[in-house]
């Protein structure tokens, strides 16, 4: 893996993109009452009793949203973690824009990225199985 | 050229190779005029999606990608609105109709159905400020869709000419939407503006497949992530908008 710092710019990019999408999100979270929508809800867990891997992300952005970390952890571990993510490219692309931050730029070796993914997918493999214990086996956990 | 062999040297470049890409003529509306530029480019994107991503430059303005999508979202909103008005009555007494049924077979929440009749109650000048309302966020929406789409083409790995690339895939296959302007048409209005997405889902695949040189099939898993796992997270409001159109499709029957 190799890291290079460019020099200090204010130059709008990916990052900017996910801070607009974490601020929008856990604005919307904060001051809509989505959940509370009559038709909001997951249609395979109404119908199967069986959650989906994105079962609890709404709760997710509601309580990350209100600072509550454990309580969304409770709901989903992996979309906290993307949540706090997306809330760190926010803090990060302020400082940026606002103090010319320089942004590095990461490159990886095939070898590297193709490690990356197959973790994110063991991840989302683990995280679908703790949202099926939750809903399913509360007991277990 | 015997079967099996090489292809022949001076041939035609290859479909994806960067001298083959150009400035597409909406960046080139300073040559060719506003209007000129903006329907050249759109029926080369709408006719022949194939050849037209085959030569964008992945390196080019993203600032021009914005216009040209926000101009695509200013004509569908405006004349979706006209469309609407005038057809407000009528839309409103087939959603009606519609929530009758779906009260009567799914047991319709009584607070679903109030904020529907909200929402279609809403007066002409009220549909003007959500017009203008979703004309200020387009880009907003845009930089959104762009930025969850390329996280997937990073997992999945489809990255290789970074964000810009993916945000001007997204940008100008925005142009099926125009057909969403007869959206209010009854019947029809919801199976254009169901081909229309579809077109959109299509067009994004090839943008990315072609403006990130990746498979078509890392493209199609880059673009779908995102609207699937909207439908993770909210697949009750699918499923409720896909019963609201059946009933629509079918007249209440």
């Amino acid at each position: 893996m190799t890291v290079s710092w460019p020099k200090p710019n204010r130059a709008i990019g990916f990052i900017e993109a996910l801070a607009l999408t974490g601020l929008t999100g856990l604005l919307i979270a904060r001051f809509v009452p989505v959940a509370r929508l009559p038709f909001w809800g997951c249609a395979l867990r109404q119908h199967t009793g069986w959650p989906c891997p994105g079962c609890g992300l709404t709760r997710v952005a509601e309580r990350v949203a209100i600072g509550n970390i454990a309580g969304a952890w409770e709901a989903n571990p992996l979309g906290t973690v993307a949540a706090l993510l997306f809330a760190l490219a926010a803090l990060v692309s302020f400082a940026h824009l606002a103090f010319k931050l320089p942004l590095p730029i990461v490159q990886v070796t095939r070898r590297e990225a193709s490690a990356v993914r197959w973790a994110i997918a063991v991840l989302v493999l683990l995280n679908y199985a703790f949202v099926i214990a939750k809903a399913k086996f509360p007991g277990v956990l | 050229m015997p079967p099996g062999g090489a292809p022949p040297p001076g041939g035609p470049p290859p479909p994806r190779g960067p001298s083959y890409r150009h400035d597409t003529p909406w960046e080139r509306r300073k040559e060719l005029g506003f209007v000129n530029a903006l329907l050249e480019t759109w029926k080369q994107t709408m006719i022949s999606p194939d050849k037209f991503w085959s030569s964008v430059r992945p390196d080019g303005r993203w600032e021009d990608a914005l216009f040209y999508s926000w101009v695509i979202g200013a004509i569908t909103l405006i004349l979706t609105l006209l469309i609407k008005i005038p057809l407000q009555s009528m839309i409103a007494a087939q959603v009606r109709a519609s929530m009758d049924r779906l009260a009567s077979l799914q047991g319709l929440p009584p607070e679903a159905r109030s904020y529907l009749e909200t929402f279609m109650s809403l007066s002409t000048g009220l549909k003007v400020w959500w017009t203008g309302l979703q004309l200020l966020f387009w880009p907003i929406g845009l930089f959104i869709t762009a930025g969850l789409v390329h996280v997937f083409c990073i997992l999945f790995g489809s990255a290789a000419n970074g964000f810009w690339a993916t945000f001007r895939a997204i940008a100008y296959a925005q142009a099926p939407f125009v057909f969403s302007i007869f959206a209010p048409v009854p019947c029809v209005g919801a199976v254009l503006l169901f081909a229309a997405v579809i077109y959109y889902f299509v067009l994004a695949i090839i943008g990315v497949s072609r403006l990130q040189d990746s498979s078509a099939g890392k493209a199609a898993a880059a673009v779908l992530a995102t609207p699937v796992l909207l439908c993770c997270c909210c697949c009750g409001l699918v499923v409720f908008a896909g019963g609201v159109l059946k009933s629509m499709i079918s007249g209440g029957n």
